[in-house]
């Protein structure tokens, strides 16, 4: 008797692999180090091609497995990120745990299991200790992702475990009370599976929506540059540009400067006061809204859940929120206005009938206030002063020295990212080194010299709207958050003055978005789009989809099942029989499969039927479905055919089967 | 597996209406059979699938490679075999020093006549033993491929033709490997099955201790069938119904090795054509008029497995061609 040859090496079935990959992902999410979660993913995968496994009963698995662990452990212990922090004091020794859990997981792929050893089964086990670690750690911005890990997860270890059969009694009455009893027992979980199904769905429909919308908007970039609250320049740094949407525009706005919020007190470098510390009273909306001054409109939705600002163009006629009434505005900076709600948000602003109209972003100062704009700290270096009055020397109006001091920056510095190193005040660094800087250093550098010129001005700070998106939407990114100054003119209000030079400008030197990204945004815009629809269906709705997609799979699973039966029955392909005896085959493959005895298509029937397994065939007259087989074969495989022993053949089925 | 038969359909009736050949009866063919099978049995104890397997190579019209390791009955069943039938043999024992015209023969200069005369080699015979095959060189190895396959030679650009039934048996040892050259791939091909004998079980082994007490029972040994007899039970076995379908899936079984990454030599065509004939004379054997796909499954092995060549790999994970026959025997769905 030849050696069985060895088995294939175990491969997780699909669905536990995905389940596997959703506890990894899950676990990425709370903060645990993508690149562990990565590489696990990846060498999860490469069981698939990879035929080496450890090998059965050798002590390989255990060493690599001790040197797996202490790497974690070690990596855990010396990242500083990890330590206790407030609040989610556990998070690092929980990610830690997850990390161990899954190189557990990846290393139980790995292992050459003895044939019919419970692999699915562990490894269900271990993702779902995995998903329940990372669940330990979620924190609130992270927890809502839960709502789609979660059913995602138990849909794919529902389909794993399917593939297991439950241990029983072998063969007899035993085995049938115990195959109907696991029936009854499955069908009740099935039913009070899918009546809690469609409770939780409608129950929770609002929160699987917001769900998808958080999906949506949680593609935060961790790179530098990008709107900031609290304006500080800085030396000695590269900057990396940020790709995150922040705010989509349906309609051209009339300017492409969308302003959040105006510094008036500079110190050192830093802009204040920071917009954690600005003092906000509430607002009515009616003094944002001027319909008589309004033009065309623009409605912008807020992408980003960081930012809650309201960012418009400082001309504005008027700025209208929807779903909310709560707005706030900025005491020392009547301009800035902030909204209380969550992303995407959408609002509305309204380019005015004239070119510098001053609406509700731009009100008028009092004379403390005005002040403040004229002040120019002692720290800067005197030389400043000189240089603002050269420039300035000799213009008569406010509008002329603006020009000089933007002209005089466009010739004397250039626009970069790469910065040198400073020393002492930035500005004054920037300006009578004639550094390169970019455009918060620019911005500072005309609000200063404007400001030594007696014309009031202020540091201000929002978006660069410039990425048309063709269909009549401006999109705006991270990466083009942008800094310019607004000076007082007497008689004409408040002005932008565009400091940095066009080449610096986001819409010259923003980067282009990569079409892989393009492609991601729009599949996130999709899900937002689901969410929608899906916040919007009735209950009678959401049963009928239920019902719809419950009796579409029921269909699917029906159909596999007929289809499979009938390729068992069907003789394989190229080896079509005479037309008369193939259907009299297909109830002969019936007939077996019903008395529990498939006969598995690599084997002849007379080969099967001689040794049956134990406890099978009940019902069938073995000796006839072999007398049957045989009698068959002889017509089959024989030179001829003839009519009365096809008819022959066919009696003794009729008996078989009665 | 018994066929039940039923009145009026034997298979040479089937055979002789089909083909319109000449008819040897059931009896006549079964009786002839049965007259080599018992002659054989009484030299070679408890070996019936073994003979069983030479009788299919030897109505198959092909040549039988016997490989087992020393001592099992090698010699004994391919000299037995060769005495049973009424024709001549010739036997060649191998050795390092044998040249290729020791085997098919060579012209000499005959002085007194004054001209060059053929004088031919042993394998102008019916069946020819070539013992230890594998202990002369591939050189000599080599003078068998033409005979063995066109079953002619050819001598300074004569050639000539071999009798009819020529029958080769072979013997070999596989388990030396010192002063041994192993057969060649072309050599291989060239028997149509390989059969191995392996040790007798307790109680056959007694009997054969018993048997030779006094004298060997090959000295007893006489022909039982004649070289006609022979060729007419060889037509036999040439016009036995195969099924499109189980030629195909012969076919796909070789297929099945072909594609097997752990080969690095597949199954020849020549090896398809020899599970069909042996196919088909296992099928008369049983009395059936028709091959079975049964009949492929049995002698898979035997015939194809001594075709293939393991990889290096494969070889030193302990696998062995017959496991990757079976192998492919467990994928191949069988017709139906």
């Amino acid at each position: 008797m030849a050696k069985p040859a060895p088995a294939p090496p175990f491969r997780p079935s699909w669905p536990a692999a995905c389940a596997s990959l959703v506890a990894f992902l899950a676990l990425t999410l709370t903060g645990c180090h993508a690149s562990v979660t990565g590489l696990a993913a990846l060498l999860l995968l490469g069981t698939y091609v990879a035929p080496w496994r450890f090998p059965e009963g050798s002590w390989a698995h255990w060493m690599v497995r001790v040197m797996v662990f202490g790497t974690l452990i070690a990596i855990n212990v010396q990242d500083p990120s990890r330590l206790p922090r407030a609040g989610v004091y556990h998070a690092g020794i929980v990610s830690a745990v997850g990390e161990l859990l899954i190189a557990e997981l990846v290393l139980q792929c790995w292992r050459a299991w003895p044939s019919g050893g419970p692999r699915g089964a562990v490894l269900i086990l271990l993702s779902g200790a995995i998903l329940l670690t990372a669940c330990n750690s979620f924190d609130h911005r992270t927890h809502r992702h839960m709502r789609l890990l979660g059913p995602a997860f138990a849909c794919f270890s529902v389909l794993a475990l399917r593939g297991i059969r439950a241990r029983g009694p072998a063969a007899g009455a035993g085995r049938r009370l115990y195959a109907w009893a696991a029936r009854g027992v499955a069908l009740s979980l099935a039913l009070g599976f899918g009546g809690a199904s469609v409770w939780g769905l409608h129950t929770y429909r609002g929160e699987i929506a917001n769900a998808f919308r958080d999906f949506a908007t949680s593609f935060r970039a961790r790179a530098r540059v990008g709107f900031d609250g609290n304006p500080r320049l800085e030396s000695g740094m590269s900057l990396k540009r940020s790709m995150e949407r922040v705010l989509r525009l349906h309609g051209q706005p009339a300017e492409p400067h969308l302003r959040g919020l105006a510094f008036d007190t500079y110190a050192l470098g830093r802009w204040l006061p920071a917009l954690t510390q600005q003092e906000l009273d509430p607002v009515p909306i009616e003094e944002l809204t001027d319909p008589r001054a309004a033009a065309g409109t623009v409605t912008a939705t807020r992408l980003s859940d960081d930012l809650d600002l309201l960012f418009a163009p400082l001309h504005s006629a008027e700025v209208r929120p929807t779903r909310t009434r709560q707005v706030q505005r900025g005491r020392r900076d009547p301009g800035l206005l902030r909204f209380v709600a969550p992303a995407p948000y959408e609002y509305a602003f309204s380019a005015a009938r004239e070119a510098r109209h001053q609406g509700p972003l731009s009100p008028p100062l009092g004379p403390e206030a005005l002040l403040r704009c004229l002040d120019v700290p002692l720290n800067v270096d005197p030389k400043v002063r000189e240089l603002a009055e050269r420039i300035t020397a000799g213009l008569p109006d406010a509008q002329a020295k603006i020009d000089a001091v933007v002209a005089y920056l466009a010739a004397h510095h250039e626009y970069s990212l790469e910065l040198p190193a400073m020393h002492g005040d930035p500005v004054s660094d920037f300006l009578l080194h004639e550094r390169p800087g970019h455009c918060e250093f620019f911005a500072s550098a005309a609000t200063i010299l404007l400001r030594y010129a007696g014309v009031p001005t202020r540091f201000a700070v929002g978006y660069y709207a410039h990425e048309g998106l063709g269909n009549g939407e401006v999109l705006v990114r991270q990466q083009d958050a942008h800094a310019w100054a607004e000076s007082w003119i007497e008689g004409a209000g408040w002005v932008t003055v565009e400091a940095t030079p066009p080449g610096g400008l986001p819409a010259a030197s923003a980067e282009q978005p990569a079409f892989y990204r393009r492609a991601a945004e729009w599949l996130y815009d999709a899900a937002l789009a689901i969410g929608d629809w899906w916040l919007n269906l009735s209950w009678t709705e959401i049963g009928l989809i239920a019902g719809a997609s419950a009796a579409g799979l029921i269909a699917f699973l029906w159909l596999r099942e007929v289809l499979a039966r009938r390729r068992l029955a069907r003789p394989a392909e190229g080896y079509a029989g005479p037309r008369e005896l193939t259907p009299l085959a297909a109830r002969f493959e019936a007939l077996l499969k019903r008395a529990g005895l498939p006969c598995p298509a690599h084997l002849e029937w007379s080969e099967h039927l001689a040794a049956p397994p134990a406890g099978s065939g009940r019902g069938l007259d073995l000796d006839a479905a072999r007398a049957f087989a045989n009698e068959y074969l002889r017509l089959r495989f024989g030179p001829d055919c003839p009519a009365e022993e096809l008819e022959r053949l066919r009696e003794r089925l009729r008996r078989l089967k009665g | 597996m018994s066929v039940e038969h039923l009145p009026g359909t034997s298979a040479s009736a089937m055979l002789a209406g089909r083909t319109g050949k000449r008819e040897m009866t059931d009896d006549a063919f079964a009786a002839n059979l049965k007259k080599l099978e018992t002659n054989l049995a009484t030299v070679i104890r408890g070996k019936e699938a073994s003979i069983r397997l030479v009788l299919v190579g030897l109505l198959a019209d092909g040549h039988i490679l016997l490989e087992d390791v020393p001592g099992t009955g090698k010699t004994t069943l391919a000299k037995s075999l060769a005495r049973s039938i009424d024709g001549q043999f010739r036997r060649i024992q191998f050795t390092p020093d044998l040249l290729p015209a020791d085997v098919t023969g060579s012209n000499y200069y005959n002085p007194k006549e004054g001209r060059f005369e053929f004088r031919e080699g042993p394998v102008f015979s019916n069946v020819l033993l070539a013992d230890e095959i594998n202990r002369t060189s591939p050189r000599t190895q080599a003078a068998l491929l033409e005979v063995m396959s066109e079953r002619q030679v050819t001598i300074d650009g004569e050639r000539r033709a071999m009798a009819r039934p020529f029958f080769v048996i072979a013997t070999q040892n596989p388990a030396e490997f010192h002063g041994t050259y192993p057969l060649p791939e072309a050599q291989l091909d060239r028997f149509m099955l390989r059969v191995g004998l392996g040790h007798p079980g307790r109680e056959d082994e007694v009997e054969i201790l018993f048997s030779q007490q006094e004298r060997h029972p090959f000295e007893a040994l006489g022909a039982v069938v004649s070289c006609e007899e022979v060729a007419a039970l060889q037509e036999q076995v040439r016009a036995v119904h195969v099924d499109r379908s189980v030629a195909e899936y012969m076919v796909r079984v070789v297929e099945a090795l072909r594609d097997d990454a752990r080969l690095r030599l597949g199954v020849s065509t020549r090896g398809s054509l020899a599970l069909f004939r042996c196919a088909q004379a296992r099928a008369r054997m049983s009395g059936r008029a028709h091959v079975l796909p049964e009949d492929v499954k049995l002698l898979a092995a035997p015939v194809l497995a001594h075709r293939v060549q393991l990889e290096t790999k494969a070889r030193y994970g302990g696998l062995t061609p017959a496991q990757l026959v079976e192998e492919a025997l467990g994928k191949v769905p069988v017709p139906r």
